[in-house]
């Protein structure tokens, strides 16, 4: 039993652990969620639990898959024959009344897509000769055609994609899982950032934490290098000196608290155990050497040279130690057309960069039992036009950014396998049915993970902020 | 389920033992008690205590006024007003009918379970918790208390009040005492004792200056007996020059400086004299009305000074997009908007940013009112795309191209003194290669290429000397692989020449048409068995390939790059185009090449721009002498041959001159005097400018509202002005940004004076008096102390806005001056510190730990000003962000040298899409926005970086050294210095014995293992071999141990 001078350090301790955590945050929402996740698990599982996650969540884990530059869907996932047919000449000016172009004119030419698409899976997606890979798993994916962002231009998109807003400054999408959500393992972060490619730069506002506070900023895990910025310690100083010296930083450390008694040179003294402990566990996780040949085989990797294959490869790796969001980013799919970046060469180069990988994560999650809690997104920030750009080569062909409807997949986390939700109009370029949004897609994934994104909220400067902003709408008919 | 609740707090502690055995038992209630409302799940709502504001008028905000609010209102109805309310709508039923729920139409739609009827329509339901609020509140009258913003008390008038007398008499030492002591009174709390002189000490220096006190100056306070010591003690330190530094730093967080344009290209800028011009004013007391106006409208003052046009930089500071396909006027707009919220968040602690869309949901700003103060900024000259313009020039920076230059020649002086003597020694080494060349032979056996083939889609011609020359299509990417067969067995090497060839852009070896460079990011050597057909992409026979030295190599394009496994890295050849150039690769082990095996290479090129490689050759060779494996050409292989008497001064010339480049050692010095003749021209030739505010000379532009936001989306037309809410100055109108700043500084406007001493507040003490110092609009938070942040704010305008006075009163107060001890009273009831019934404890901001270390170090470059440096930072990270694309100027930290490596952190190049990595670890912002209160974290990536980070190695390295040089013989007495330097205060015994003991251990595990201290050492760039290397690199390791403590990291 505890007595009340127990009880009441006790308290204090928490409020200590609780201010740290929440910095300024009143006791609402998701601050329920997360105070509980700095408990043990039996105090997760008081009574009133289940108003502490506001749904059972399917999915524990996510990886997304993020292909920057705008992968064209008109020439993977959504073929349109209006396009054969009125190839080379203008588009429909009603169709362009409404929209703005990045690049080109409203005067040009519509373009077909020189690749053959057949349908497979249960569903009877139709997918381009380029996704030979995706062909087979198209029974466990679910693409949404009707897909639609807002922004036409690299940065306010990826930056939509992946913060909700178009401006640098909100939290990215993984910044909000680690602060609501915690991280399940005990010596890596909970959101961490792989990265390949190269192209379109990427801005690190991408994955920062926003206005939340900056532990919840994506870890990027380099490919070469320190794979955590200074994880490594210097030369002649070795693991055991390291050790040596943590042990004196300690000490010190605990006799001035004895003096002081500020609960934050306790937190320091946890940090400083928690950096040492990473520094095994980063390395460990990055050594992909031990895997099996048929792991490989099946990604495709070469232990040692940089890939998107690797990264899949380390996404799952992450997931099993418990890292709760995993974001890939593959850059050099902007294909405006001319020797610079093309459908022809660039697009056919980035799926053979992709399919295997990406459809390996799914077989390798399923066959260890993963897949059902581990949610897998794959798509760019915006989609590409019907209409060619310029008038390059006939090897160099390619399209403009194209926001208003593309395609993007997701597999597993409790997603409905073999599905094909929403379409655009006769020529790609509008999305007309069971349209899904930015924000409609961020609120369906909170929901996969029992968070109602109407109740996930931070305070910041007098206001109430959400993923979502002010929209978003779960996706209930693409839940298993 | 279960898995997933065991979630750990990764960056939080766990609980400790005894606290988890307390919380197993205790779990619920205290759960209940720390989250209160949070998981109730009957709520007592009781009218007595219902309050509209708090209670009721959020759920109408929140779930109701997007369609019944000012900008919209659906069926006619609004419910922003109780009038409007009682009215209803279309219907004409009242949705309030009070006291009577029942019969309220807005009771009835938001509990109807009629999908057409129920309110909200989107969204989920309203909770149990607000159901029961309204109905309680509908029965209880529906009494609207119309929240009157001239009542929110931010809003309201100054007036200094009169500081309240207290019990205890004898505490107080200024005002500000009064009013901290009369709210510890109330709440049953006794102040502090004093705390420590030592650490007192420190504290002030760092919070005035940034930078801890000298050795010198700790002893001369700490030996001064004079009553005024203290308050002496401050006036230096606010006479310092480093206080305008440690103010700007803070400053310009606000004024989102950096130096690059933001958005995905972040291409680099020129506004540092803006940041100079910052820390001038804070150096020379510029009073902030006057900090003010010329911040806003330097360049609308009469015969503006440069100084004056400089200080508009603050408004310079707006991102600009260098993205293709961006449109000009939506990132002017942008640009425009970002300086509302700016201006708005520094000056009048206000979200105006939320006004952007629709009307302010929560303070009194109107939709219009937004576009109204838009207008003041939309008449500038500067546009959002690809052009910095206006720019300003500005004089070259004396000082810091004084130091810049003196550093730069003394290296080329002593780089030619080791030439000099480096030839000395020419001749005698020059004969045994001359021998050695002769004994091999033919070295290089050029290879005939086949098998050609360029995944770009280019075709190569094979030329009669064995070179390859590309044709036809010239790929912006490109992967070229190659084969070819050799009876050579035992090939340690291989030679790659790149060749000028006429058919080449600027006669090539490379094919960017700007130059004719290439960039080689990886080459790659493989053995193709006899049985495959081609070159395995990918193939796993890799040839190991171990090191790579070129004849030239550009800055930042290094040989070795071109093996290095990096794709973002590779060797390439500026500004030498338009000649030969090779690379010798050394092979890990010899080749043992069984017949009919071939060999297969692969060039990469990934960074675009046709940086590919227009005409090369390949040879391999069995030598394993570097000095043979240098290429020599054949004509002087033939006067080798020669006997030493038969040549011609001519040869002998060619000879010697060929030897330079064979020789590593002189190859690398003339290589580096071509660097440092080059960087000293361009410092010498350098031009500066600063990016200005500049009125548009034509017809102002049309300033209309955007409705939604969307710049595309026109409303009606607007002129410039000021929220109505707020007062108006009644001399002049505001209708352009000086007219603003005036207004602004007008005493009648009752935010700038608050806003800044609540910020200045922060500083010193930890949280502001009004916690949300970005925010004092409704949704803020109430101050602590109301009373004391109006007195401050008045008596700040009355000292003529003297911003060191002000600080003065702060650090002079008793409050300021009490140890930061808990007790466990204090930490029960006050525990954080916002009733200050202790001294403010809490960690250092990021380049506080910089300035520190490089202080307590000795290493620390304390110039002031200049163009912004690039220390140590772990290489490649802007390759890997940004794009491969060199002829952007934006791909790699130029790191700088010298004394550059030791600046303060706020000459820091500001890259805003990666920011200095040891900055940002500790919360520093990229500057993107405006940022008005930095988060304060303790996370273990804190603690990696600030035991590892290359700079504060190197720290920890010359802080070792200089207490072996001054700190006495004794380890005692060392260690005694050494934390006296770090901590500012004397170790207690116990320190002291636990560093002796770590000191000593260090250095005895060091004399056992020599080579790990040479590398630490080496690490931490060790420039000089003198002493003990065990001795130094245990001290090293001390010091690294105690520029981690705790208390180093704080003040205290």
């Amino acid at each position: 039993m505890s007595s009340p001078q127990e009880f009441s350090s006790a308290l204090e301790a928490l409020r200590a652990t609780t201010r740290r955590r929440f910095l300024n945050q009143c006791s609402a929402g998701v601050g329920a969620m997360a105070l509980a996740s700095l408990l043990d698990d039996k105090a997760f599982a008081a009574p009133d639990a289940p108003h502490v996650l506001h749904y059972a969540p399917k999915a524990k884990n996510i990886i997304y898959l993020f292909q920057s530059g705008g992968p064209s869907h008109l020439d993977l996932f959504d073929p349109k024959p209006a396009l054969q047919k009125l190839h080379g000449q203008k588009m429909p000016a009603e169709v362009l009344q409404k929209v703005r172009l990045a690049q080109i004119g409203k005067d040009a030419a519509v373009l077909a897509s020189p690749y053959k698409f057949r349908q497979y899976g249960k569903s009877g997606m139709w997918l381009s000769e380029l996704l030979p890979h995706l062909q087979g798993a198209v029974d466990d994916v679910c693409f949404l055609q009707g897909f639609y962002s807002e922004a036409f231009n690299h940065d306010p998109a990826t930056l939509f994609m992946n913060t909700g807003a178009q401006l640098a400054g909100r939290p990215a999408m993984g910044s909000w899982f680690s602060y609501g959500l915690g991280s399940a393992s005990k010596d890596l972060p909970s959101f961490v950032v792989l990265m390949t490619g190269a192209g379109q730069p990427l801005t690190n506002s991408a994955w920062g934490s926003g206005f939340l506070p900056s532990q919840h900023q994506g870890v990027q895990l380099r490919s070469s290098g320190d794979p955590v910025l200074f994880v490594g310690n210097p030369k002649g100083m070795g693991s055991e000196r390291r050790r040596q010296s943590l042990d004196v930083i300690r000490d010190l450390n605990q006799i001035r608290y004895n003096v002081v008694q500020d609960p934050e040179i306790e937190t320091r003294i946890a940090a400083y155990e928690l950096a040492y402990r990473m520094q095994t566990s980063v390395p460990d996780v990055m050594d992909i050497n031990k895997e099996p040949a048929h792991i490989h085989q099946l990604y495709g990797t070469t232990p040692g040279r940089a890939s998107f294959a690797n990264n899949c490869l380390l996404a799952r790796r992450l997931v099993e130690r418990g890292v709760r969001f995993v974001q890939l980013y593959h850059r050099g799919w902007d294909h405006h057309g001319g020797p610079d970046g093309n459908l022809v060469y660039d697009l056919k180069k980035r799926c053979q960069e992709t399919d295997q990988p990406s459809v390996a994560l799914i077989r390798d999650l399923k066959q260890r039992g993963l897949l059902d809690s581990t949610l897998i997104l794959w798509g760019g920030e915006f989609g590409r036009t019907p209409m060619m750009q310029g008038s390059p080569k006939p090897g160099e062909i390619g399209r403009d950014h194209h926001p208003h409807g593309y395609t993007v997949w997701m597999a597993g986390g409790g997603i409905k396998p073999g599905t094909v939700y929403g379409k655009t109009d006769e020529l790609g370029f509008f999305a007309v049915e069971n349209k899904v949004h930015v924000h409609d897609l961020h609120a369906t994934i909170l929901h996969l993970f029992g968070v109602d994104h109407l109740k996930m909220t931070y305070r910041f400067q007098g206001r109430d902020y959400r993923l979502t902003d002010v929209h978003g709408e779960v996706v209930k008919p693409i839940l298993a | 389920m279960a898995e997933l609740m065991k979630i750990f707090p990764f960056y939080s502690v766990p609980p400790t033992p005894h606290l988890l055995a307390a919380l197993r038992t205790a779990h619920v209630l205290t759960l209940s008690l720390v989250l209160g409302f949070a998981l109730s799940t009957e709520t007592l709502v009781s009218a007595a205590t219902l309050d509209f504001a708090r209670d009721v008028e959020p759920i109408l905000i929140k779930r109701c006024f997007e369609c019944h609010g000012p900008d919209q209102q659906k069926a006619k109805l609004r419910l922003d007003s109780r009038a409007a309310a009682l009215g209803g709508g279309k219907s004409g039923k009242a949705a309030l009918v009070p006291g009577h729920s029942a019969e309220s139409v807005l009771w009835q739609r938001v509990t109807s379970s009629d999908i057409d009827e129920m309110m909200p329509p989107k969204g989920e339901r309203l909770t149990a918790d607000q159901l029961a609020t309204l109905k309680t509140w509908i029965d209880a009258g529906a009494e609207w208390s119309s929240w009157d913003p001239r009542q929110h008390w931010s809003f309201k008038p100054i007036a200094k009040p009169i500081p309240p007398s207290t019990k205890n008499k004898t505490w107080s030492r200024n005002e500000i005492d009064r009013f901290l002591l009369q709210k510890l009174e109330s709440e049953g709390l006794t102040p502090a004792e004093a705390a420590d002189r030592s650490i007192l000490a420190r504290r002030v220096s760092l919070d005035l200056t940034g930078l801890p006190l000298s050795f010198e100056d700790a002893e001369r306070f700490a030996s001064d007996t004079s009553p005024n010591a203290y308050e002496q003690l401050v006036d230096r330190l606010l006479a310092s020059p480093h206080y305008g530094e440690h103010m700007a730093r803070w400053w310009l967080d606000l004024a989102r400086y950096a130096d690059s344009n933001g958005y995905q290209i972040d291409s680099t800028r020129s506004i540092w004299p803006y940041r100079d011009w910052v820390i001038e004013a804070f150096n020379s007391n510029l009073a902030f009305d006057q900090f003010t106006i010329q911040q806003l409208a330097g360049d609308l003052l009469p015969n503006p000074t440069p100084e004056q046009r400089i200080a508009t930089g603050f408004n310079r500071n707006t991102k600009i997009n260098d993205e293709g396909g961006g449109d000009a006027e939506e990132y002017r707009s942008k640009a425009v908007k970002d300086r509302v919220a700016t201006v708005a968040t520094t000056w009048l602690g206000l979200t105006m940013n939320c006004a952007e869309c629709h009307t302010h949901k929560y303070d009194p700003i109107t939709h219009e009112d937004y576009y109204r103060f838009y207008g003041l900024f939309n008449n500038s000259a500067d546009g959002g795309n690809y052009s910095t313009e206006p720019t300003l020039a500005v004089p070259a920076p004396s000082n810091s191209i004084t130091t810049t230059l003196s550093y730069l020649e003394s290296q080329l002086a002593k780089t030619e003194q080791q030439l000099a003597m480096a030839q000395q020694q020419a001749p005698d080494a020059m004969r045994s290669w001359e021998k050695k060349l002769l004994a091999a032979g033919a070295v290089w056996e050029p290879l005939l290429l086949t098998n050609i083939n360029s995944t770009g889609g280019s075709s190569y011609l094979s030329l009669p000397d064995r070179s390859i020359l590309a044709t036809n299509v010239n790929p912006i990417y490109d992967t070229i692989t190659f084969e070819a067969s050799t009876a050579l067995n035992g090939i340690t090497s291989i030679l790659l020449e790149v060749l000028p060839d006429s058919s080449l852009p600027k006669n090539g070896p490379g094919r960017w048409s700007q130059t004719g460079n290439f960039i080689l990011d990886e080459i790659s050597v493989y053995l193709i068995p006899r049985t495959a057909e081609s070159l395995p992409l990918g193939a796993s026979t890799n040839v190991t390939l171990v090191s790579a030295v070129a004849d030239w190599e550009q800055d930042y394009y290094r040989a070795e790059h071109a093996i290095d496994r990096n794709p973002k890295t590779g060797w390439a050849i500026g500004p030498k185009f338009g000649q030969k150039h090779f690379l010798v690769i050394t092979l890990k082990e010899p080749l043992k090449v069984s017949e009919g095996t071939r060999l297969g290479f692969r060039f990469e090129s990934y960074h675009g721009s046709s940086h590919v490689i227009g005409r090369w050759r390949t040879s391999v060779s069995r030598s394993t002498d570097p000095q043979v494996l240098w290429p020599t050409p054949d004509d002087l292989i033939a006067v080798v041959k020669k006997a030493v008497s038969k040549r011609t001064e001519v040869e002998n010339a060619h000879l010697s001159q060929h030897y330079r480049s064979v020789s590593a050692a002189i190859r690398e010095l003339e290589r580096e005097k071509i660097r440092l003749t080059d960087k000293i021209a361009r410092v010498r030739g350098g031009r500066f400018s600063t990016l200005v505010m500049q009125e548009r000379s034509e017809k102002p532009r049309e300033t209309y509202i955007q409705n939604r936001g969307n710049f595309l989306d026109h409303g009606k037309t607007v002129t410039p002005g000021t929220p109505a809410f707020l007062p108006h100055v009644k001399t002049e109108d505001v209708t352009n940004r000086l007219t603003l700043a005036r207004w602004l500084m007008d005493p009648v406007n009752p935010l700038p004076s608050r806003v800044t001493v609540n910020r200045l507040w922060e500083r010193f003490f930890g949280t502001a008096i009004a916690k949300t110092s970005e925010d004092l609009g409704r949704m803020g938070e109430a101050p602590s102390h109301p009373e004391l942040i109006d007195w401050l704010a008045a008596d700040f305008v009355e000292s003529g806005w003297d911003v060191k006075a002000i600080q003065r009163k702060f650090v002079f107060s008793a409050a300021y001056r009490q140890s930061s001890n808990i007790t466990p009273e204090k930490r029960d009831k006050d525990f954080y510190n916002r009733w200050l019934s202790r001294g403010p404890r809490f960690r250092l901001d990021a380049e506080m730990i910089r300035d520190q270390a490089l202080s307590a170090s000795g290493l620390l470059n304390a110039q002031i000003g200049g163009p912004s440096v690039y220390p140590r930072q772990v290489p490649n990270l802007w390759k890997e962000i940004g794009f491969l694309r060199p002829e952007l100027g934006m791909d790699e930290w130029p790191v700088s040298q010298g004394p550059d490596l030791y600046r303060r952190g706020v000459y820091t190049f500001w890259r805003r899409v990666c920011t200095y990595p040891m900055l940002s670890t500790f919360d520093a912002p990229s500057r993107e926005i405006c940022l008005s209160r930095r988060p304060r974290t303790n996370t273990p990536l804190q603690a990696l970086a600030s035991l590892n980070e290359p700079t504060l190695l190197e720290c920890a390295r010359a802080l070792g050294e200089r207490v072996t040089r001054e700190g006495g013989r004794k380890p005692g007495d060392q260690i005694d210095y050494a934390f006296r330097l770090t901590t500012g205060r004397r170790p207690t015994e116990v320190e002291r014995d636990r560093l002796v003991k770590f000191l000593l251990q260090q250095i005895s595990s060091f004399r056992k293992d020599k080579a790990a201290a040479g590398q630490l050492l080496l690490e931490a760039s060790a420039d000089s071999s003198e002493g003990d290397a065990a001795t130094r690199a245990g001290w090293m390791m001390v010091a690294n141990a105690l520029l981690n403590l705790d208390e180093v990291l704080n003040k205290n």
